[in-house]
């Protein structure tokens, strides 16, 4: 009977002790559990920040590459089409002097635009031609002809230099000077023709 | 009688030991408070930073591969471009030398 009291103390002991250190257990797992809780707490803010960094720079690497990809994009579209407009540019001033300085409408037209010049500028005038005209060549009439007192010739692609005789008033007619002053409409006219836009 | 003596002794000891036991596990689950709170403070931090940067790795292929298609596109453009022009530049120039003389009538 003792035996048995005896076992019951010692086992009821051994009990308690189990239930004891199940309780210290969890009370450590509670206290490191808690340390873990407030360190995520505690880097919250650092975290969030880092992501929200993360997300503008994302955003900037984007928005930049691409943007920069499109002006190129943009420029150097507008650089080919200026390219090629330039080109026809160029083939018109070759194609003026090929096919259209020295003939009977260039003459003509030469004749059109002196006698409008002439309207311009009144009394005597001198006119600077192209080096390979002749006065003689444009179809002028007698009055028109009778005004002009001096004849001289310059370097041009073709057209004329018409002023007074004291040079107060000249009316520069060269083909390059009138290229010059339609060279936005001839420009946008190409940019039309060629790409539509 | 005496067994029963004996027998408290032993559970008397045993529970001096399991309190001592118990009193340890706290008093080291305390000591390593900073430790653990110190470590998993870090790796978070870490993981922040380690998501940030592939994040913003994933944005430069992504802006990579964008600027790739855009030159593609700029290629073909030019291409298209060439072709215009080649098709186009004799009415461009016949048109063009019709203004002028149209410019030289006034």
């Amino acid at each position: 009977m003792a035996e048995k009291i005896a076992e019951k103390i010692v086992n009821d002991a051994k009990a308690r002790a189990e239930a004891i250190l199940k309780e210290a257990r969890k009370k450590a797992e509670e206290i490191l559990e808690k340390a873990k809780k407030k360190a995520e707490e505690d880097s919250r803010e650092r975290r969030e920040k880092i992501k929200m960094d993360a997300q503008i720079e994302t955003a900037r690497i984007l928005r930049s590459a691409v943007a920069d990809a499109k002006v190129n994009l943009r420029w150097s579209i507008a650089k080919e089409k200026e390219k090629y407009v330039l080109l026809v540019l160029e083939d018109l001033k070759a194609k003026i002097s090929k096919d259209f300085v020295g003939t009977k409408e260039y003459y003509s037209l030469l004749s059109e635009m002196i006698q409008k010049s002439l309207q311009v500028v009144q009394g005597d005038v001198f006119i600077r031609l192209r080096k390979g005209d002749r006065l003689e060549k444009i179809p002028l009439p007698k009055e028109a002809l009778s005004r002009i007192k001096k004849v001289e010739h310059v370097d041009a692609l073709g057209g004329f230099e018409l002023g007074s005789l004291d040079g107060k008033i000249v009316l520069d007619n060269k083909f390059e000077s009138i290229l010059e002053r339609e060279e936005r409409n001839l420009r946008v006219l190409l940019a039309r023709c060629l790409f539509g836009s | 009688m005496e067994r029963i003596l004996k027998a408290e002794e032993e559970a008397e000891r045993i529970l001096k030991e399991a309190e001592s036991e118990a009193e340890k596990i706290i008093r080291e689950a305390r000591s390593r408070y900073e430790e653990v709170y110190e470590k998993v403070y870090q790796d978070l931090i870490r993981q922040a930073e380690e998501e940030a940067k592939r994040m913003i790795e994933e944005s430069k292929a992504k802006a990579e591969k964008e600027r790739k298609a855009i030159i593609s596109t700029l290629e073909e453009e030019l291409k298209s471009l060439k072709e215009k022009y080649e098709a186009k530049k004799e009415e461009a120039l016949r048109k063009a030398f019709e203004y002028f003389v149209s410019r030289l009538r006034g």
